[in-house]
């Protein structure tokens, strides 16, 4: 892109979003399908505070490193967020139904209807951007 | 992955599902049934789920695809059997044709052991996982629609 | 002695030594054996007869990446596309319509900035 500055990071940032809301949503439905299955325990998708942490690692300023030879230790290095990736964690924690299921019909349809509304935000951020820039080019 | 395979995965809830209640009306409809084919009174069934796996049962653990966890496909309807666990109820009727005619249980009837309050209760729930999974389906449906407007 | 920047320091980082293809690494990037490396880098020593012409500074070396860019990119909308046919399973609606409207984004700020630089040395030729 000819662009240099922060919307190809915005963009970026903006699709993997929306390739982790899918993930979650196929885990969510996963979560729905099996509501009946004795012994079947939830899981759940943690990618945003990974992020967050990665993103906020790129604002800190460190203090002033002397090193000088490129086989150093470095003090702080800001974490790429583009190495951060989701992760599946099995929820064993909530209290289970008298068949050893915990998922909870309620809150899964919550996430869900979370999780749609968070995609349609995202799609609709990234075609602002996009008609943003046509916008000035017409 | 993608919006697809959310789809594939909720049908799988929907056909499991589905089958559930399928069965619990047959057992309602069968209440009282005192005589069937194989000789005894009716005896209730239920459904035997299963989650689905998408790889193969047994992967060997030093394998590096192994340690990559994997996202469920949804659930799968293993048996239909019959429940041999509840006692029958015995009702005395020495009139009816179906009563034990010889032994300590003369003139009782075996009804089936379906408890209807019971089949209610599952009915319930099996509808409202049914609905959950139709949200599911439109909710991705939504989304789907969404994102083909980003570059219109 | 020059004070090293820390993105450019790489004492934490410790390569993986295989000998064997049979051993385990940890991503198939950094597991490399040594001998493969070299054959495989040494094909990119190899110039390109296609590329021998082009420039290689200045204004000329801008259009000819930015061109480059605007193709690559129209590339990989073509290449979603088809294995949106092929394997619907495999790629995300968003990854196609994003790529969709990114290749247009470029082509039309490609063409706009083109445009406005042959205007402007059309200008500068018929200045009188």
């Amino acid at each position: 892109m000819l662009l240099a500055g922060r919307f190809d990071k915005t963009i970026d940032l903006l699709k993997r979003g929306m390739d982790v809301s899918v993930l979650r949503r196929n885990v969510i439905a996963n979560n729905i399908a099996n509501a009946e299955t004795p012994n079947f325990k939830r899981t759940v998708l943690n990618f945003e505070s990974a992020l967050k942490r990665a993103l906020d690692s790129e604002k800190v300023r460190p203090p002033r490193q002397f090193v000088t030879d490129s086989r150093h230790i470095p003090f702080y290095q800001p974490i790429d967020y583009r190495t951060v990736r989701p992760r599946l964690v099995l929820d064993y924690l909530t209290t289970a139904k008298n068949n050893g299921n915990n998922v909870d019909i309620e809150e899964e349809g919550m996430l869900a209807l979370e999780n749609q509304l968070l995609y349609q935000t995202m799609a609709q951020a990234i075609s602002s951007e996009f008609s943003r820039v046509n916008l000035v080019l017409r | 992955m993608g919006l697809f395979t959310t789809i594939n995965t909720a049908a799988t809830g929907l056909t499991a599902q589905r089958t559930r209640l399928d069965v619990i009306a047959n057992n309602i409809a069968n209440v009282n049934t005192t005589r069937t084919t194989e000789g005894g009174p009716f005896r209730r069934s239920r459904v035997i789920f299963r989650p689905r796996v998408s790889q193969p049962y047994w992967r060997s653990p030093f394998l590096p695809a192994f340690l990559k966890e994997q996202i469920g496909r949804g659930v799968r309807v293993v048996n239909v059997e019959k429940d041999y666990d509840g006692e029958v109820r015995l009702v005395y009727d020495p009139t009816h044709p179906d009563a034990i005619q010889s032994g300590p249980r003369q003139g009782y009837v075996e009804y089936p052991n379906v408890n209807v309050v019971n089949e209610m209760v599952d009915m319930i729930s099996a509808s409202r996982a049914y609905e959950a999974n139709v949200a599911i389906m439109n909710g991705s449906k939504s989304m789907f629609l969404k994102a083909l407007e980003i570059g219109r | 002695m020059d004070l090293l920047s820390p993105l450019s320091v790489q004492g934490h980082v410790i390569e993986l030594q295989r000998t064997d293809p049979r051993h385990i690494a940890g991503s198939a990037a950094a597991g490399q054996i040594p001998g493969a490396a070299s054959r495989s880098a040494s094909t990119l020593g190899v110039s390109d007869p296609a590329s021998v012409g082009t420039p290689t500074s200045g204004f000329g070396k801008l259009f000819f990446d930015a061109l480059n860019n605007v193709n690559d990119l129209q590339h990989t909308t073509m290449d979603l596309s088809e294995s949106m046919l092929t394997d619907p399973d495999s790629v995300d609606i968003h990854d196609v319509t994003v790529a969709i409207a990114e290749a247009n984004l470029a082509l039309s700020m490609t063409k706009a900035i083109m445009d406005k630089a042959i205007r402007a040395y059309q200008e500068v030729i018929n200045t009188r």
